[in-house]
């Protein structure tokens, strides 16, 4: 009993993901940090307009996952709550946030210290391996998390690109930049294929279903 | 079986152990809020059959139900309640005693 209650649970959870529109936001922030590094790496920047760059890069970054969510909303207004039912999550409480930033605060340093310093220092390992093995981590944590299916597939592959990329013979930003597009990619095809199996496995309802 | 373990069983929420109720009460502890809709599509069940179950579950108390119109077409929020919330964890709680004893013979 208790383990079909845990297993409703994870499938609501879940159902964030049904539509493929996470991953695709995901694809296009994972786009867009790569083509803006390529920019920066790419382009005869001046020194003022290289600093303006620099500094303006996370505003960049925390605009597009703005303009993304707010992509997401609506497309989940506009077609998955009205094929397969609305759901809104509970906010977690203020202890419980905290808690996560805590988390997600010494992650993110752990993550920064394995790419720059564990990895390439201590055990001679190619930083974009490691950026591969972390992110298909991370992929991995959400798969088991929310019982997302696709996710598990996802993993492997973004460590496997983190892998190939390190054998390939370019400059070391433009291995990350190139890493950071492959898994762009690998989240954009894996939302698309979601969505569309989403739009023929369901359908929009008639008057009155609400 | 003994009348310990039985008396347990009694004792269970039966309004949430019905398995219907069960999904229901389940989703609606797992979220803020969610529409008929997604309880119908998550359930299985036909219309007339949630209905039944969500009104049972409002007159006990541990649900509440919000009618609105959205895009001119109406919509029902349902939501859990404190009352609701708490009687689920009890019967979680209890449930899982049941299953302890019955394991530990």
């Amino acid at each position: 009993m208790n383990d079909k209650i845990k297993q409703i649970m994870r499938k609501t959870y879940g159902y964030w993901w049904v539509d493929g529109m996470a991953d695709l936001a995901l694809g296009l922030f994972f786009g867009a940090l790569a083509s803006y590094s390529y920019l920066m790496v790419t382009l005869p920047l001046s020194k003022t307009m290289g600093l303006i760059m620099a500094i303006a890069e996370p505003l960049f970054f925390i605009a597009c996952w703005w303009l993304y969510g707010r992509l997401v909303k609506w497309v989940k207004e506009h077609i998955t709550y009205r094929r397969t039912g609305y759901v809104a999550y509970q906010p977690k409480p203020k202890k419980e946030r905290a808690r996560r930033a805590v988390i997600g605060g010494v992650l993110g340093f752990v993550m920064a210290l394995s790419v720059t310093f564990i990895g390439p220092q201590l055990f001679k390992v190619d930083s974009v391996i490691m950026v591969g093995v972390l992110l298909g981590m991370v992929t991995l944590f959400l798969a088991i998390t929310n019982g997302v299916k696709r996710l598990y597939l996802l993993a492997p592959i973004e460590m496997g690109a983190g892998w190939w990329v390190s054998t390939l013979l370019m400059d070391a930003e433009l291995k990350s930049i190139f890493l950071m597009a492959l898994i762009g990619v690998g989240w954009l095809l894996s939302g698309l294929i979601a969505f569309v199996r989403y739009l023929v496995k369901t359908k929009p309802l008639q008057e009155g279903d609400v | 079986m003994n009348d310990e373990k039985l008396r347990d069983l009694v004792e269970v929420d039966r309004l949430i152990h019905e398995p219907a109720r069960l999904v229901i009460s389940t989703i609606l502890y797992t979220v803020k809020e969610a529409d008929f809709t997604y309880l119908l599509h998550e359930s299985g069940l036909t219309r007339g059959n949630l209905s039944s179950h969500l009104t049972k579950l409002e007159e006990a108390g541990y649900i509440e139900m919000r009618k609105l119109f959205k895009d001119k077409k109406p919509q029902t929020l349902c939501s859990m309640t404190e009352k609701g919330r708490s009687a689920f964890e009890d019967y979680r709680a209890q449930f899982n005693k049941i299953m302890k004893k019955l394991n530990g013979g």
